[in-house]
């Protein structure tokens, strides 16, 4: 068995090809359906993790379609947990801020979505190549 | 995503649909560019069919309209299904775009404009 294998998990192995983005949509929206979240919430959850998959593209592999995001979702009972690696150039987490929403310009809205939809955001650039986000959504009872 | 264009009097209506996100931004943005090379001056876009939109389909929409602006040109949208008219309130962007609930509301907007 694969030793990163979690009980209860999902992990969906994509290439940094923007034309996948729709199936990672698809799984985030099948797990959380299945975990019962509210629809509002499910398609911010959407947003969320495909922001992320989008600022890996951009950022971590500047476009490279050719490499690789392992996206897995974690189910616990009392949330899901999201974790997203890439094997790209790694950011400085503290400089990761979302744009000041009063000034009007194209881009910089992917971090704001992200923050302000999960509960918990951690990148960890401690990994010796790449960068693992974690993305913690809690299951209101 | 689909894209059409038709026109109404002196208003161009693009018509969208499908899922507007970082694989199709950069289509639509051709087809800004090409409206936005004739200086069209009033454009409308049609979100009725739109069933998802992420940041970059968003900054497409911003760059249309900041660039519409520099000319005296007018950017109105129409038909925004709740999912996507959220996307615009949690980046509230909603108060930047003349945003109109029908198509016919729109087009009337734009001759009292």
């Amino acid at each position: 068995m694969d030793k990163d294998f979690y009980p209860n998990s999902i992990k969906l192995v994509i290439a940094s090809d923007p034309q996948w983005m729709h199936l990672v949509r698809n799984v985030v929206s099948s797990v959380a359906n299945r975990l019962k979240f509210r629809r509002s919430q499910i398609r911010r959850l959407i947003l969320a993790v495909d922001e992320a998959c989008t600022n890996v593209i951009r950022h971590a592999y500047q476009g490279d379609k050719q490499k690789q995001i392992i996206i897995c979702f974690k189910v616990f009972d009392d949330r899901l947990e999201i974790l997203i690696k890439d094997f790209g150039r790694k950011g400085k987490p503290d400089t990761f801020k979302p744009r000041d929403l009063k000034e009007i310009r194209p881009g910089g809205l992917g971090i704001h979505f992200i923050n302000k939809v999960m509960d918990e955001v951690n990148y960890d650039t401690s990994l010796p190549v790449g960068t693992e986000l974690r993305l913690v959504k809690y299951r209101k009872k | 995503m689909e894209i059409g264009i038709r026109e109404k009097g002196s208003v161009k209506i693009v018509d969208l649909k499908g899922e507007v996100d970082l694989y199709n931004s950069p289509s639509l943005r051709v087809e800004f560019n090409s409206l936005l090379k004739k200086k069209e001056k009033a454009i409308l876009i049609n979100l009725k069919q739109v069933s998802y939109i992420d940041s970059s389909g968003l900054a497409t929409f911003v760059e249309l309209l900041q660039k519409m602006s520099a000319y005296g040109g007018k950017l109105k949208l129409s038909g925004l299904g709740r999912s996507i008219r959220n996307v615009f309130e949690v980046s509230r962007l909603d108060g930047v775009f003349s945003i109109l609930d029908s198509e016919a509301g729109a087009l009337k907007s734009f001759e009292g404009a």
